[in-house]
């Protein structure tokens, strides 16, 4: 059997025109000239055409079989003997694999039906051996292969579309499996071919032996309006603030109703969304009764972006972890005691409060990341073990804030941080200071996170309190000083260590190092440090058809979801504390489609590999190119060698006789 | 700057430069006879003139030995120039003169002009009558020779305004042009004698009838006398229209030969009438020409 690993290219065949029409150019015409007499000009034979012509035609069979080889070559022809197809094949017939999109896409534009459509009618042109389908949603949705047409267009009629974003990479290898090497096979793929789910998805490409039947279904450039996202946030006096972003995809300015429902309560407001533009909708929401809302946009025809779930409720509280020495330093006591009465006031700009939680420094390697968000480590990490300190690491690298303050180990304390790579800060003692001359922040660094929090001196006592003692600090890059001394030295400093962060404070939060507990900068100090923790503000966002989260405590005890709960569609679920909004991808919405042409391209590259002799298991394929390629080499040498020869002989001298000139004196 | 060789004096390329045919025609003649090394501007009358220093080239005839043999000196005798010769010059412009070929730095036409503005120069500095008569079908110029202020001045001007057109009428013109020279002189006829030999001679022969010198100045383009052509040519006829298809690489041989057979039949037909027949190429300088001029020149006296 006789194919080519590239067949696209066979298209190149086109320049098979360009040497004759370079011929045609190229050919002799008769110039004029106008010559004083043509009395002694007799009409003499015209170059011998007929040899020129032999020599012309056979420099241009020598160029176009020269063009042909290469464009052959470039294809990369091979030979496969012919397989036996095995009793399965109903007289040769070839397999059939649907690929059906059932992404959320598919719901909108009537595109599910018109794509079942196109399958019954390619199914009523040409008949297969064995009808499988294959699903860009779960495996389980895909059909097994049956040699009856009939029981397989039932079984795409049951199909419907899905709330999920399409695995086309996936689906593909499924569909590949399904058609095994030396059977002929069509792969028929119906989908929109939305350009976020088909251009950049990694595609495998296709094996040889494979047709592929691409068909688009739905408008080319379809009008649609979604509502992309909304964010929501407590006021102080308990009414809740939201801001929907719209987009409109389309070419034509729409206005459309926009509404928020929560229980019995709605909202709404009419909006003009520009073409090509976003929009950003506000509310401001009563105190509600309930904690699951939707904002709902008028319905087009592609509804599945037409509305978006949302949590009403209060945020969860930032998952604070006290370790303290308990046996070992009971002062910490004192730091602990000051920690929690500022954490436990939330200011009315605070979007989150905190739950705060304190263990021994003893139990702290046996607690699961998952379940803090953020450490307050008083004067612990001294007292830390191998264990305690790896987890540690792991915490700040999982997104956890950390806050160390120094103890009595002071010295082993930033010897492990800096150890384990937490922290480039070098211990260089603990250094006191009596009587009046206490020490007091001087600089704030400007860049750091306090900045924002403490630019007015005048409003702040920041400035004010006196530190009397201190652990004197050397710090190097990547470490950062956020907070530092009249003596120039450290006070706070910070450093990023994968998804989290690790600060140090020079001194201990309790009155016998430092004033600053009793100040007012001390509440916002820690609430801004710590407001960091955490990710999506403690709710979880999710698409269709991603896996639940699993929500645990300190032990590593995971909370256990609702009864039936399930992200195929969009919903609002607790698991444990933590509220999980699913709602349909908004990828979704997105109305480009891939080029098919380019898809095609990128499913049938062969990637500088032979699919045919690959999946001949017995390696009988033979390819061909370098045999093309050589016969190209000949070609080419041919032609110079014969481009040469008519140059020669069209520049040689023609034998001249002079004319004797007896007149002339 | 090196000085320029009389061959590159009178080489066509550079002269075909020069608009100005009164400075042509001083440039050649003057640039001709200083390099002949023969002093033939003596005058030709008997009257004595003046001596000058002896020159190697002079005649010995004209080394005065008296003044030799009392001086020591060598000196030669200037005589006065009483002749007064009619030169006329008879210029074809029909439209087969217009050709210039690949390797031409002019036109026939153009060449034909430079040749008679030449001649006119040096005829009227040797105090000959100029006249001058162009036409090709139809009688362009006609300037008897006579001997005026200014005269010939007004010869050059024409000359540059010649325009090649149509076909000859020699059968109209030359006896014409015969009937109105009286006095006996010389006349010039350039042409490229195409498509009219056997009609133009039997018109010259009135001229050598009437006792006329005769000088017939053939000018021809090198293509004509090599057809160097190489690719399928459409040929056509400048003065007839007529058009040819041909390989010229194929029939170049034979045309060659109809060629030769064509000027050897013009050179014995001039031969016969008493007509001197110069063959003159495009390409190559102006010094055979005027030498041909000069020798004409003086066998009339």
């Amino acid at each position: 059997m006789f194919g080519f690993s590239a067949p696209h290219l066979l298209f190149a065949t086109l320049l098979l025109a360009l040497p004759v029409a370079l011929h045609l150019l190229k050919r002799q015409l008769a110039i004029n000239l106008r010559f004083p007499s043509i009395r002694f000009i007799i009409r003499g034979r015209l170059p011998r055409e007929g040899k020129r012509r032999l020599r012309d035609i056979l420099l241009l069979i020598l160029r176009l079989a020269l063009f042909a080889a290469l464009v052959l070559c470039a294809a990369r022809p091979f030979w496969a003997p012919p397989v036996d197809a095995g009793p399965q094949t109903a007289a040769g017939a070839p397999n059939l694999v649907v690929l059906l999109d059932t992404s959320a896409s598919m719901r909108g534009h009537n595109r599910f039906q018109a794509a079942r459509q196109a399958i019954g009618k390619h199914l009523q042109a040409r008949t297969y051996a064995d009808y499988a389908l294959v699903t860009t949603g779960p495996a389980t949705l895909d059909l097994a292969p049956t040699p009856a047409a009939d029981t397989f267009l039932a079984n795409l009629e049951s199909l419907e579309p899905g709330y999920a974003a399409g695995n086309v990479s996936a689906a593909l290898e499924r569909a590949a499996a399904l058609l095994p090497a030396g059977r002929k096979g069509t792969l028929l793929i119906a989908s929109d071919f939305q350009i976020h789910e088909w251009e950049l998805a990694s595609l495998p490409a296709l094996p040889g032996h494979v047709a592929l039947e691409l068909v688009g279904v739905g408008p080319e450039a379809p009008e649609n309006a979604a509502i992309m996202a909304a964010h929501t946030q407590q006021l102080p006096d308990g009414r809740i603030r939201i801001v929907a972003d719209l987009h409109n995809f389309g070419t034509q300015a729409i206005g459309r109703l926009v509404s928020l429902e929560a229980g019995t309560q709605r909202l709404s407001r009419r909006i003009d969304i520009p073409a090509r533009s976003a929009a950003k909708v506000p509310f401001v929401m009563p105190p509600a009764e309930t904690r699951h809302g939707r904002l709902l946009l008028e319905p087009d025809d592609q509804p599945i972006d037409d509305s978006l779930s949302l949590w009403l409720g209060a945020p969860p509280p930032i998952r604070l972890l006290a370790v303290v020495p308990f046996e070992d330093e009971p002062e910490k006591s004192t730091e602990l005691f000051f920690l929690k009465k500022a954490l436990s006031i939330r200011p009315g700009s605070a979007a989150r409060g905190f739950s705060l939680e304190a263990v021994d420094v003893r139990q702290f390697f046996a607690l699961t990341p998952a379940g803090f968000d953020a450490v307050a480590m008083l004067g612990a990490v001294g007292y830390l073990e191998e264990p305690g300190l790896e987890l540690l690491r792991r915490s700040v690298e999982a997104g956890a804030t950390v806050l160390c303050t120094p103890g009595r180990a002071a010295g082993t304390q930033f010897l492990a941080l800096n150890r384990l790579g937490l922290l480039s800060a070098v211990h260089r003692g603990v250094q006191t200071f009596h009587g009046l001359h206490p020490v007091r922040v001087a600089w704030i660094n400007p860049d750091g996170l306090l900045a924002g929090l403490f630019s007015n001196p005048r409003e702040s006592d920041l400035f004010r309190f006196g530190t009397t003692r201190l652990v004197r600090l050397a710090t190097q890059a990547p470490c950062e000083e956020l907070l530092r001394a009249d003596n120039e030295l450290p006070l706070l400093v910070r450093q990023s260590t994968g998804l989290g962060q690790l600060l140090a404070t020079a001194f201990a939060l309790d009155p016998a190092w430092s004033e600053f507990p009793l100040t007012t900068s001390f509440l916002p100090f820690l609430h801004e440090l710590f407001s960091m923790s955490g990710t999506d503000e403690g709710i979880r966002r999710l698409n269709c058809g991603d896996p639940l989260p699993v929500v645990t405590n300190l032990l590593g005890e995971a909370s256990k979801p609702p009864a039936g709960a399930s992200t195929e569609t969009p919903v609002v679920i607790m698991v444990g504390n933590t509220p999980v909004v699913v709602n349909v991808p908004r990828t979704e919405s997105t109305p480009q489609r891939q080029s098919l042409l380019a898809l095609r391209d990128k499913l049938t590259a062969r990637d500088g590999a032979e699919p045919a002799a690959m999946t001949d298991p017995a390696g009988r394929t033979r390819i061909l190119w370098p045999w093309l390629a050589a016969a190209a080499a000949l070609l080419l040498l041919a032609e110079f060698a014969l481009g040469n020869i008519a140059a020669w002989k069209a520049t040689a001298p023609p034998p001249s006789r002079p004319v004797r000139r007896e007149g002339a004196i | 700057m090196p000085e320029q060789t009389l061959a590159e004096l009178l080489s066509p390329s550079a002269l075909a430069r020069i608009e100005n045919y009164a400075v042509l025609a001083r440039t050649v003649v003057e640039g001709f006879i200083s390099g002949m090394h023969r002093s033939v501007y003596h005058g030709f009358g008997s009257e004595f003139l003046q001596y000058r220093n002896y020159s190697p080239g002079d005649d010995l005839k004209y080394v005065d030995w008296k003044v030799f043999a009392r001086s020591d000196r060598h000196v030669t005798k200037v005589f006065q120039e009483e002749t007064n010769l009619n030169c006329c010059l008879v210029l074809d412009t029909s439209a087969s003169m217009a050709y210039q070929g690949q390797a031409a730095a002019c036109s026939k036409l153009h060449y034909a002009a430079m040749v008679a503005a030449c001649l006119a120069y040096l005829a009227n500095r040797q105090g000959d009558n100029v006249g001058l008569y162009c036409y090709g079908d139809t009688l362009t110029t006609a300037l008897p020779p006579v001997q005026r202020q200014g005269h010939l001045h007004r010869l050059l001007t024409e000359l540059a305004r010649l325009t090649s057109a149509g076909s000859s009428r020699h059968e109209q013109y030359l006896p014409h042009i015969a009937q109105s020279l009286r006095r006996r002189g010389v006349v010039v006829f350039l042409s490229d004698f195409l498509e009219a030999d056997e009609t133009v001679l039997p018109l010259l022969r009135r001229f050598r009838s009437a006792q006329h010198d005769c000088i017939a100045m053939q000018i021809v383009d090198a293509d004509e006398l090599d057809l160097p052509f190489e690719r399928t040519t459409r040929f056509i006829d400048s003065e007839s229209g007529a058009e040819l298809v041909t390989a010229p690489q194929n029939i170049r041989n034979d045309y060659r030969t109809a060629m030769e057979a064509f000027l050897d039949r013009l050179r014995k037909g001039c031969l016969e009438i008493g007509i001197d027949h110069v063959l003159v190429n495009t390409s190559e300088d102006l010094g055979g020409t005027l030498a041909a001029y000069l020798h004409r020149r003086g066998s009339v006296y």
